[in-house]
């Protein structure tokens, strides 16, 4: 069962179909090895996959983003952060850092964050005299910021599979995400000690203060979002739709950059956006009924635990997995097609599926930039212009930071959990 | 695992009759009395008494989807069986009955009604839905509980936002009783009450215990306003491919698991109860029941408006000792 | 084929409106629980039902603008040849997986349609019905794309080369 739905899924994957139409056929064939093939099974569970008000929060996250994007909400995060470290050595590196941990908290994808910050920042650093490879590599790794540091949209995907609380998942998020940040800032600055970039004078104080007040707005949105949630105020899909609302009402009454002739564009892009997704997830609800049916779980546990139970060890050996399967899957995908498969096994063995779910779209994040399939890898070839080779090449000492951080997390769980746990014990 | 090849046809020449497998769906976690009585109980009983021809499988905690997705399935025939809720009352308006509020005296008292002739009259179209309905159990009897102070009357109800189900019956109760309702999924209900979006929900007892919930809950009302009745049911599609002494070892069998299921919830509510109070829950109890009693009759009336031969069916329900 | 146009486009507005008024439905349920202490049961179901809308015609959308997820690695190490061959074979594989959509959601739907969802009485197969319409109109896609690459083979086998 376990060889059929492998060798079914990259077999069809290696005909360059979209992974919806993959799942779709190898649920399919699942279903004629099992014997109860009936086309009906496979729209059903699809339908269920995408009638969910938990996921609904994934358009609206987006369409938040592409509405703080037009509506000048972006470019005052990035003015800010410029303002605030712009004048040390290597300065606008740290910029970048700071400018995608910001966005971070309003976003829930990394390809949001890279687009946002890497369509405004790139061109600048290249003008400074920044290698523009080395750039746009830089750009990338922060981006990877935008699912860890909450909102996220690969946790919301994850706690929806596992049943684990998203606020949960969304507050263990923070110290990692933190950490990523300034894992990327130590990294580059022992790298620009060597070189020669500019330095730029620091900018007056009132300066300083005067785009803080105008990015104010941008600032507070991921206190609006978070503090809502812990709060309760509203529930993950109505915070979303609460940024989707300030996000509308700062563009348009504040900035007064967002105009309404666009709205419908805005709206349409987030939609298909979203749609494509959302289509991975629902395929995948139906082959998550097929892999249950064909217990598949239990032979890859039996796979596993085979090697060892500790649940060091098995952490180990799952890391290094999904780094193999994140090079050739996208994240969204790998996560909907293996959460199901993996959560079962680590509630087996004892390990905490919050602290789980961290770690494991910690470690899907650093595949978005490992070629050959790497979305925001594909992001910064397209901002920057470079090909896929090269600028794997320059991500390449960046994805060293970030596992060396992956592992630090694994085997630290307090980095994910003092957090959540802190707020349950309140 | 599954994936290596079948051993060759002629390996073993005697051919062994296929063991047919029995999926039996529902959304109940692993320890909740349900489960226990499959397990110990549907599940030996059937695969003994028909003499290992069949081997029963049994999903809970929604492994093979939500109550709708496993309705649908059973009715197609992919699914064999289910212990479901009463969601097909939308498309059979007579399910609605059992779960109207106040309406069972017991435990004893519901399941001499269901597994009764007014069983029957109630479930009739679920055959023709594809969901043979074979026996009831219960899912508990419904008390509430809440983060923000005790309820012991009528009285205590205004301020308190409770989260309740989609579900007109318990909407309109609810709302009845003088609470705040408001509807979301199950599965976002634990951060909810965490995060005291909502300040308290409505569930059996052993659910608020199995669930988790009561880490965010300081106080549990034994209003008993609803009794929620479970229905097992089993595919049509897959019932009229079994030989009629097979169809009675199914019907025997279900019917002694939904007896052992009764039994267990009748000691487990008091335990769950016992365990949520050293979980530190005050537990109270209603001062006043013949006013909730009488609160809840507009719901009553409504039902009966729109369909009037409710009101004997109900009648009955309550004649009956 | 203008007409054609005019209906993508009408398509896009639809699910850009109703994106639009889920936002709206959405946050006028936060704004009633806290300004009037309310609830409406319909809301829930109401936003849900559009988001499966959403989900199904962005879907279809995205196939007509090739943005749908996949994994072109192999492919690319194809010669010329292969890759049309790869294609094709692609495109009758998802024409499969498209022709089980259609099929299932016809059935799909007429199981549900006699089942009233329990706010809004709306019978879910009303919302069902958006699979086999965005399936079949994806078939129609795939049908024009695979004629495509063999009209492409031929313009090749003319000399045209525009690469
Ligand atoms: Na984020
Ligand atoms: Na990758």
């Amino acid at each position: 069962m376990l060889t059929i739905f492998l060798v079914s899924l990259f077999g069809f994957l290696a005909f360059g179909i979209p992974v919806a139409f993959a799942l779709i056929l190898s649920t399919a064939a699942l279903m004629l090895f099992h014997n109860n093939f009936d086309t009906q099974i496979v729209v059903q569970h699809m339908m269920a996959g995408a009638e969910n008000y938990t996921l609904m929060s994934i358009p609206f996250f987006m369409l938040a983003g592409e509405i703080m994007n037009q509506g000048g909400i972006s470019v005052r995060i990035v003015k800010f952060a410029n303002d605030l470290i712009g004048h040390v050595r290597g300065g606008l590196g740290y910029v970048t850092v700071v400018a995608c941990m910001i966005f971070a908290g309003v976003s829930g994808t990394a390809v949001a964050d890279t687009a946002a910050v890497g369509s405004i920042l790139h061109p600048v650093m290249k003008k400074e005299g920044y290698e523009s490879d080395r750039s746009a590599a830089l750009i990338c790794a922060a981006g990877c910021t935008g699912p860890i540091i909450p909102p996220s949209m690969p946790m919301i995907l994850y706690g929806v599979i596992g049943g684990v609380s998203i606020v949960g998942l969304f507050l263990g998020g923070i110290v990692p995400g933190l950490i990523m940040g300034f894992a990327l800032m130590i990294y580059w600055y022992i790298h620009s000690r060597k070189k020669d970039y500019p330095v730029k004078q620091r900018v007056p104080f009132i300066q300083l203060l005067k785009s803080m007040l105008d990015a104010i707005w941008a600032l507070i949105l991921p206190l609006v979002i978070m503090g809502g949630i812990v709060f309760g105020i509203f529930t993950p899909t109505e915070a979303a739709v609460v940024a989707v609302w300030y996000a509308f009402f700062v563009s348009f009454f504040i900035y007064r950059e967002l105009k309404l002739s666009k709205l419908p564009e805005i709206l349409l892009d987030a939609a298909i956006s979203s749609a494509v997704v959302m289509f991975v997830a629902s395929a995948a609800t139906s082959t998550a009924f097929m892999i249950t049916v064909g217990r598949i779980p239990q032979a890859i546990a039996e796979v596993i635990t085979s090697i060892s139970t500790n649940p060091l060890v098995v952490m180990f050996i799952i890391n290094i997995f999904l780094l193999l399967v994140g090079a050739v899957l996208d994240l969204t995908p790998a996560m909907l097609i293996l959460a199901p498969i993996l959560i079962p096994l680590v509630k087996n063995l004892g390990i905490d599926p919050l602290y789980f779910g961290v770690v494991m779209v910690f470690n899907l994040c650093i595949g978005l930039l490992t070629p050959p399939v790497g979305t925001v890898l594909y992001v910064g070839c397209g901002l920057s212009g470079h090909s896929i080779m090269q600028l794997s090449r320059r991500v390449l000492p960046f994805v060293v930071v970030l596992i060396a951080v992956l592992f630090l997390i694994t085997y630290v769980p307090e980095t994910i959990l003092f957090i959540p746990k802190w707020f349950q014990g309140r | 695992g599954c994936g290596k090849p079948a051993p060759a046809p002629d390996a073993n020449k005697e051919k062994k009759p296929e063991v047919r497998v029995v999926k039996i769906a529902n959304y109940f976690p692993p320890t909740h009395p349900q489960n226990i009585a499959l397990k110990e109980k549907f599940k030996p009983y059937l695969e003994e008494k028909t003499k290992g021809a069949f081997k029963v499988e049994i999903y809970d905690n929604n492994q093979l989807g939500s109550e709708k997705e496993f309705i649908n399935g059973v009715s197609m025939g992919t699914i064999e069986m289910a212990v479901a809720g009463l969601l097909q009352a939308e498309m059979l308006p007579k399910l609605k009955i059992p779960e109207f509020p106040y309406l069972f005296r017991d435990y004893d008292h519901a399941m001499k009604v269901l597994n009764g002739p007014i069983g029957e009259e109630i479930t009739q179209g679920m055959i023709e839905k594809g969901t043979r309905p074979l026996a009831w159990s219960v899912n508990g009897l419904r008390a509430i509980s809440n983060s923000k102070h005790p309820i012991k009357s009528l009285k205590d109800t205004k301020d308190i936002k409770l989260r309740v189900p989609t579900n007109s019956i318990f909407i309109d109760g609810m709302q009845a009783l003088g609470f705040n309702t408001v509807s979301m999924p199950m599965t976002e209900l634990f951060s909810a009450l965490q995060q005291k979006v909502v300040d308290g929900q409505e569930n059996p007892a052993p659910t608020v215990l199995t669930s988790g919930w009561y880490e965010a809950q300081k106080y549990i009302t034994l209003s008993y306003h609803i009794l929620g009745p479970n229905i097992m049911i089993i595919s049509e599609k897959f019932w009229q491919t079994l030989t009629p002494e097979q169809q009675k070892i199914f019907k025997e069998a279900a019917l002694e698991y939904a007896k052992y299921e009764v039994d267990l919830m009748k000691k487990f509510d008091p335990e769950a109860l016992a365990k949520l109070k050293e979980k530190g829950l005050q537990i109270d109890e209603l001062t006043d029941r013949p006013e909730w009693e009488k609160a809840v009759q507009p719901v009553y009336e409504k039902w009966y408006k729109q369909y009037p031969e409710f009101k004997d069916i109900v009648q009955r329900i309550k004649d009956t000792k | 084929m203008k007409i054609l146009l005019y209906a993508e486009r009408a398509l896009e507005l639809f699910t850009a409106f109703l994106l639009a008024c889920m936002a709206i439905i959405v946050f006028i349920n936060v704004v009633a629980r806290y300004v009037f202490d309310k609830a409406f049961p319909w809301n829930e179901e109401i936003s849900l039902f559009m988001f499966t809308w959403v989900v199904f015609l962005g879907a279809l959308l995205a196939f007509k603008r090739h943005r749908h997820l996949g994994l072109d690695i192999v492919i690319n190490l194809l010669p010329n040849l292969g890759k049309k061959v790869a294609a094709f074979i692609g495109n009758i594989l998802m024409a499969g997986a498209l022709l089980i959509l259609i099929q299932g959601g016809i059935k799909f739907y007429f199981q549900t349609v006699v089942w009233p969802a329990p706010a809004t009485q709306i019978p879910y197969g009303y919302v069902n019905a958006v699979v086999p319409f965005s399936a079949f109109f994806m078939l129609l896609l795939l049908i024009k794309d695979t004629v495509e690459i063999f009209q492409k083979e031929k313009n090749e086998g003319e000399g045209g080369t525009q690469c």
